[in-house]
């Protein structure tokens, strides 16, 4: 049994990128999504081996304390809110998922798409113009990043974001 | 429902311009939310959400919830366009009213809600320094994180002694309180010894916060607790013989029709100047809010 929680473990981390500062974090995401962070957003690296990304006025001030929120930590990999928030500018490796997958991705499931043809990775998950996070696809299967504990089933449905073809 | 007789008597015997009682006890609030514009321009919220919400008319980004469904549960919530709040503590930051560009203190910062709310007024730009305990700073960091909030510096800090002094142009501080008055039930709960002794925390909350203002800086100081011990009392003991200390009007057009009342007038002419709001006219929490101006170093 823990043979087998070892090897899914390893599975799941097989992609997961590692991060060693802010050059790494940008080529990161224009390497994997085509992704230029906006100019308004800088990042930094942290003692624990993270990289947080904040607003540049924090810059021209001398006020210390934990700047912004993490961008990627070594342990939890690529943050699912900084996906959300600058994820409609990515210009590769995004999946449009119907609403069905959309509520599988949402609770955590794994959702199957075997005629996809994407390198194994971090992915971008949308529904209908909305970038619901990340995820990681391998051999045909997207694997949900979307934090277990934010993870729930939901009572609505939303309109397209207008203006968005993700 | 009505006031315990001998809870009305203590409340009498606190100060004789309190007698409302009855006309204040909180009726179980409504379900309200506020448009995160860090993540989504109001206009295009309004065209994608499906959520049956009526307007506020003293603030453009909230909503009152009018289906029955939980908020938690929505792909409006998921995806960060929206953070529920309440509707009287989104008012104490439309007064404080920070500008982009400023610094911009909240002492006592978790959950984030009202934080959050600033970041949004000051459009990610300045410095929004949000402080408060260690224990606290796991709720507030994923809030922030959730609703796309750039500007913040996080410090956990002790807020009575809070180490910056003349820095910030503004500040909030949001006492931690009794909650008197505030919720429904909040009555038969109440312990007024547990009033008096917090209003000591308050105060010393307070000052820490006006030495953090620069000169010219504006404070606003609220609680959701209507027991004068925690709003009226406080601003009084302050305001004592410190002439660096002034109670500003609260007079901004856009906030006018928030419905509300004066400072309760046993503690002088200046703390008149200050809001109660009660739930029941807001169909919300109960607050008191006061806006301060530190005139001199």
């Amino acid at each position: 049994m823990n043979a087998e929680k070892e090897k899914s473990k390893k599975v799941r981390h097989r992609h997961l990128v590692t991060m060693d500062g802010e050059t790494d974090c940008r080529q990161f995401l224009l390497e994997r999504f085509g992704l230029e962070l906006p100019s308004h957003m800088h990042i930094m690296k942290t003692k624990m081996q993270g990289i947080r990304v904040y607003s540049e006025d924090i810059d021209k001030h001398e006020i210390s304390g934990l700047r912004g929120f993490a961008c990627y930590s070594a342990r939890k990999g690529l943050n699912n809110f900084l996906i959300q928030q600058i994820g409609h500018l990515a210009k590769k490796n995004v999946i449009a998922l119907n609403h069905a997958d959309a509520v599988k991705y949402l609770i955590g499931e794994e959702i199957v798409k075997k005629n996809i043809s994407i390198t194994p990775g971090y992915i971008i998950l949308a529904y209908k113009g909305h970038v619901l996070g990340s995820g990681r696809f391998d051999k045909g299967v997207i694997f949900s990043r979307f934090r277990s504990l934010r993870r729930r089933e939901l009572s609505d449905d939303i309109k397209s974001y207008p203006g968005r073809n993700i | 429902m009505s006031l315990d007789p001998e809870q009305k008597k203590i409340l009498e015997d606190w100060v004789s311009s309190f007698t409302d009682f009855e006309n204040i006890y909180p009726l179980p609030s409504s379900k309200s939310f506020r448009i995160n514009t860090l993540r989504i321009p109001e206009k295009i919220f309004n065209e994608i959400s499906g959520l049956s919400s009526d307007t506020v008319p003293w603030d453009n980004l909230a909503r009152v919830l009018s289906d029955v469904l939980s908020l938690g549960n929505t792909f409006e919530y998921v995806l960060g366009y929206l953070h529920t709040q309440s509707l009287s503590s989104m008012i104490p930051s439309l007064i404080l009213s920070p500008k982009p560009g400023e610094i911009v203190l909240d002492l006592t910062s978790a959950p984030g809600s009202k934080t959050s709310q600033m970041a949004a007024l000051m459009n990610n730009k300045g410095v929004l320094v949000a402080n408060d305990v260690p224990a606290k700073e796991g709720i507030l960091t994923t809030n922030l994180s959730r609703l796309g909030v750039l500007n913040t510096l996080i410090t956990t800090e002790n807020a009575k002694y809070y180490s910056k002094r003349g820095v910030f142009d503004k500040v909030l501080v949001d006492a931690p309180c009794t909650a008197f008055g505030s919720k429904e039930n909040s009555f038969n709960r109440f312990k007024p010894e547990v009033s008096k002794s917090i209003s000591g925390i308050q105060a010393s909350i307070l000052k820490s916060g006006i030495r953090a203002l620069k000169p010219g800086g504006e404070l606003v100081y609220s609680v959701c607790s209507i027991s004068p011990f925690e709003g009226e009392k406080v601003i009084r003991e302050l305001l004592n013989g410190d002439e660096s200390i002034q109670v500003l009007d609260i007079n901004d057009d856009k906030i006018s029709g928030i419905p509300h009342h004066t400072g309760l007038t046993d503690y002088g002419n200046d703390v008149k100047k200050a809001w109660r709001v009660y739930a029941n006219e807001i169909n919300s929490e109960s607050f008191f809010i006061c806006k301060l101006k530190k005139v001199i170093e």
